[in-house]
C-alpha cells in the first residue's frame, strides 16, 4: 500500500460569516498527481494554504508525511515545492538569481545548490536566459523562470496552485509536460486548475470540489462513469422541428435533447452505437444534416450533472 | 545569509539611482549651507543704512519724533502688517527690521509706564540689532533729558541734535573665526535630515517591499526559513544600509567642514543626527508594514511626501523662527521639529544634559513609528486569517 503523503481531515476554514472549507478531507498517495479541480472560489486555494500553514483554519488536522503541520516544522517544509499561481520572483535578480535564491532558502551547501539550480534551468529550458532580468522575459518564460523557483530543490512534493493561468498553448504544453517529468522522477504532485483538460491529461486521481466542499473524487473514468451521460452525439442541422426532437427523444438510451443554433445535442445513457442510430434515424426521415459526431462525457459535464453549474465561465 | 545577500542585490541592483540621489542632496547642501555661510559672514559691513518698515499707530507728537529720526538714519517705508506677513518680509531679506510703534505710547511714555515699540528683525543679522540699538538709545534720550526737567518737545529737540545722524557708529564686526565655522556647521547639519530621510527612504523601500510582496512572501513562509529568521535578515541589512548612508554624510560632514570637526559642537550635531537616523529606521518599519502592493506602487511619492513634508513642516527648509505658529503646532508632532530645536540648542552652547529632552521627543517618534507599524503587522495578519 502506497504511503499517505497528504491527509486532511474534517477541515473548515472560515472567513468571517463565509465557509470557505466546509469540513473538508483528502487523502494523497505517494507518486500520485492529484488534480484539485472546482470553479472559482470554491476554496482550492485556500485548501493549499490551509496545507502549507500560510492560512490558520477553524477545525481539522492536516498531516503532511505522516506530521501534524504547522508553521514550525521545518522538516516538512523543506520536502515541498510551491509553483504560486502569481509569478513570485525578484524582479532586480537574474533568472540564476532568482533560482539561485529560493533553491538557497532550503539548500545550504552551495556546490549543491549550484548544480540543483543549474537542473532546474535546464529543466524548464531557460538556459539561453540566465542573465536576463524577468521583466525582460515573456510571459511563458516567466511561468518557467517561476516554475524553476519552486522546484530547483528537488522537493518531495510539489503543489502547482493554477500554473498555466493567462498562458499561450505552447508554454501550457511545455509545463504540463515538465510536471509529467516531475512526477516520473519520483515527486508528488498537487495540481489545482479549473481548466478540466488540464486536469484530465495530467492526473491520475481528481478531486472535484464546490463551496468549500468535495463534490466528487476519483479517477477521470470513475468520475465519468458515476453520471448517467455516457455519450452526447451532435448533429449540425439546419431547420428542425419540434416534431423530428420529439422522435428523436423517443430513441433507444436517448435522455435528453436539446436543439439550439442549429446544433442538436442528443445525450445518450448507456448503449453502443448510439451516432448510428441516430444517423438512421435521419435517413429514414429524409432529413438531411451537416455534420454529426459523438462526445464522450467530460469532467465539466460530471461537474454539471452533480452540482447543476459549468465548471467554468464560457469564454 | 540568502535573505540577507538578495536584499543587499536588490539594495545594489538601485546604485546608480542612489549615487544619482546622493549627489542632489550634497549639491543642495552645499548650495543652502553656502547661501547660510555667506549670510553669516557680512562679519566686515559698516551698517550706514539699512530699510525697514514702521507702522505708526499713535500717531503723536513722540512717535513722529521717533519717525522722523528713523527717516533721517534709514530707509523707511510706512505700512502695517501681520505678524506672519512680517516674519515672511523680514525672512525674504527685503528689510532689516519692522518697527510697530503701538496706540497709546506716549500717554504711556509721560505717565512713566511704559509701553514698547515693538521690533521684529532677525536676531542674527547685525543690521536688525543695530536699528534696534539706535530706536532704543533715541527713545531712552528722550526719557532722559525728560526726568531732567525738560518738555517733551525740548527733549526731543536737544536728544536729536545729541544723536549726531552725520557721526554714525562704525560697526566693525571682528570676524570670529570659530562662531563662523559653527554657524556653517549649524547650516549644514541642519539640512542633512532630508538627505538622510530621501537616501534611506530611497534605498531601502523599494527592498524590504520587494520581500513583502505576498506571493514573495508566501513562498519564503512555505521554506524552512522561519519569518523571524527572514525579518532579523531584512533588519539586519537595513541598518547595515542606513549606517553607510550615515557614515557617508559623517564623512561630507568633515569633508564640507574643513577638518573644523571633533569639537563637542560636532559632536553633539553627529549624536543628534544619529538619532534621528534611527527615527527613520522606525519611519521604514512603518511605512513597509502596510499590504505590500499599494505602497509599492507609490513609493516615490511616499518617499518625496515624508521627506519633504516633514522638512517643511519640522523647520529644515525654513528656520524654526521664521515658521508660523500653525506650522509650528503641527511640526511638534515630527521628528525633524525637534532635531532642528536640539540643533539649535546645539548651536546656542548647550550641553548634552540640556538636550535631553529634545533628543527624547526625536527618538519617541521613533519609537511610535515602531510600535505603529508592529500594530499594523498584526491587524494584517488578522485581516489576512479572517
Amino acid at each position: 500500500m502506497s504511503e499517505i503523503v497528504v491527509e486532511i481531515n474534517n477541515l473548515v476554514k472560515r472567513y468571517n460569516e463565509l465557509i470557505a472549507l466546509d469540513n473538508f478531507s483528502l487523502k494523497i498517495k505517494q507518486g500520485e498527481v492529484f488534480g484539485l479541480l472546482g470553479p472559482n472560489g470554491s476554496g482550492k486555494t485556500t485548501t493549499i494554504n490551509c496545507m502549507l500553514s500560510l492560512l490558520s483554519y477553524d477545525k481539522g488536522d492536516i498531516k503532511i508525511f505522516g506530521e501534524k503541520m504547522s508553521p514550525a516544522k521545518r522538516n516538512l517544509k523543506a520536502k515541498i515545492g510551491v509553483v504560486s499561481q502569481n509569478v513570485a520572483v525578484f524582479d532586480e535578480l537574474t533568472v540564476y538569481e532568482n533560482i539561485d535564491y529560493f533553491c538557497g532558502l532550503y539548500i545550504k551547501d552551495k556546490k549543491l545548490r549550484k548544480k540543483y539550480v543549474e537542473e532546474a534551468i535546464d529543466f524548464v529550458d531557460l538556459g539561453d536566459f540566465k542573465k536576463f532580468y524577468p521583466k525582460k522575459l515573456s510571459g511563458g518564460l516567466l511561468r518557467r523562470l517561476n516554475i524553476a523557483c519552486g522546484i530547483a530543490h528537488k522537493p518531495e512534493l510539489i503543489v502547482f496552485d493554477e500554473p498555466t493561468v493567462a498562458v499561450d498553448p505552447q508554454s501550457r504544453n511545455k509545463i504540463l509536460e515538465g510536471i509529467e517529468e516531475l512526477n516520473k522522477n519520483g515527486a508528488t504532485i498537487i495540481y489545482t486548475s479549473h481548466y478540466m483538460e488540464e486536469v484530465e491529461q495530467l492526473c491520475n486521481h481528481i478531486l472535484i470540489m464546490d463551496k468549500g466542499r468535495k463534490v466528487a473524487e476519483g479517477t477521470s473514468d470513475e468520475l465519468k462513469r458515476m453520471i448517467k451521460n455516457t455519450e452526447s452525439v451532435v448533429v449540425n442541422v439546419r431547420h428542425l422541428k419540434e416534431d423530428s426532437i420529439e422522435n428523436i427523444k423517443k430513441l433507444h438510451h436517448v435522455y435528453d435533447v436539446k436543439y439550439m443554433n442549429n446544433i442538436l445535442t442528443i445525450k445518450c445513457s448507456g448503449g453502443k452505437h448510439n451516432i448510428t442510430h441516430v444517423a438512421e434515424y435521419f435517413k429514414n426521415t429524409n432529413l438531411d444534416y451537416d455534420r454529426i459526431y459523438s462526445e464522450l462525457p467530460t469532467l465539466n459535464d460530471v461537474f454539471l450533472e452533480i452540482t447543476g453549474k459549468e465548471l467554468r465561465d464560457k469564454e | 545569509m540568502q535573505v540577507f545577500k538578495a536584499f543587499m542585490k536588490i539594495v545594489k541592483s538601485n546604485w546608480s539611482g542612489i549615487l544619482l540621489y546622493f549627489g542632489i542632496c550634497v549639491i543642495m547642501t552645499v548650495m543652502v549651507a553656502s547661501q547660510y555661510g555667506e549670510k553669516e559672514s557680512n562679519g566686515g559691513f559698516v551698517s550706514t543704512n539699512t530699510s525697514i518698515i514702521v507702522n505708526d499707530e499713535d500717531n503723536s507728537e513722540l512717535s513722529k519724533a521717533v519717525v522722523k529720526y528713523l527717516k533721517s538714519t534709514q530707509k523707511v517705508s510706512v505700512g502695517k502688517y501681520s505678524d506672519d506677513s512680517v516674519k515672511d518680509i523680514i525672512y525674504s531679506g527685503y528689510y532689516t527690521a519692522y518697527i510697530d510703534i503701538p496706540k497709546g505710547f506716549m500717554d504711556k511714555h509721560l505717565s512713566e509706564d511704559a509701553l514698547e515699540i515693538s521690533t521684529v528683525f532677525d536676531t542674527s543679522q547685525a543690521a536688525g540689532n543695530f536699528v534696534s540699538l539706535q530706536l532704543s538709545s533715541f527713545v531712552d534720550g528722550i526719557l532722559r533729558f525728560e526726568n531732567a526737567g525738560f518738555s517733551m518737545e525740548e527733549a526731543i529737540s536737544k536728544t536729536e541734535e545729541a544723536v549726531d545722524t552725520d557721526n554714525y557708529i562704525e560697526l566693525e564686526v571682528v570676524e570670529n573665526q570659530n562662531r563662523a565655522s559653527n554657524s556653517k556647521s549649524y547650516s549644514l547639519f541642519l539640512f542633512l535630515p532630508y538627505a538622510i530621510m530621501s537616501i534611506i527612504l530611497w534605498c531601502l523601500l523599494p527592498a524590504v517591499l520587494r520581500f513583502n510582496v505576498k506571493d514573495v512572501k508566501d513562498r519564503t513562509d512555505v521554506s524552512p526559513i522561519s519569518s523571524t529568521s527572514r525579518n532579523i535578515a531584512l533588519f539586519g541589512g537595513s541598518c547595515f544600509i542606513s549606517l553607510l548612508v550615515f557614515v557617508g554624510i559623517v564623512i561630507f560632514t568633515g569633508v564640507f567642514l574643513k577638518g573644523d570637526i571633533f569639537t563637542e559642537k560636532w559632536y553633539l550635531s553627529i549624536l543628534n543626527l544619529f538619532i534621528f537616523t534611527l527615527v527613520t529606521g522606525g519611519m521604514l518599519i512603518f511605512i513597509t508594514s502596510f499590504p505590500t502592493t499599494s505602497v509599492l506602487k507609490g513609493k516615490d511619492i511616499i518617499v518625496n511626501i515624508v521627506s519633504l513634508g516633514f522638512s517643511f513642516l519640522g523647520g529644515i527648509f525654513v528656520p524654526l523662527k521664521i515658521l508660523g505658529d500653525g506650522v509650528k503646532s503641527v511640526g511638534r508632532f515630527l521628528p525633524t521639529y525637534w532635531y532642528a530645536v536640539s540643533l539649535e540648542k546645539i548651536e546656542s552652547g548647550v550641553s548634552f544634559n540640556g538636550l535631553l529632552g529634545s533628543f527624547g521627543m526625536e527618538a519617541l517618534f521613533g519609537v511610535f513609528c515602531l510600535a505603529a507599524g508592529l500594530a499594523v503587522s498584526r491587524v494584517s495578519l488578522y485581516v489576512k486569517d479572517r
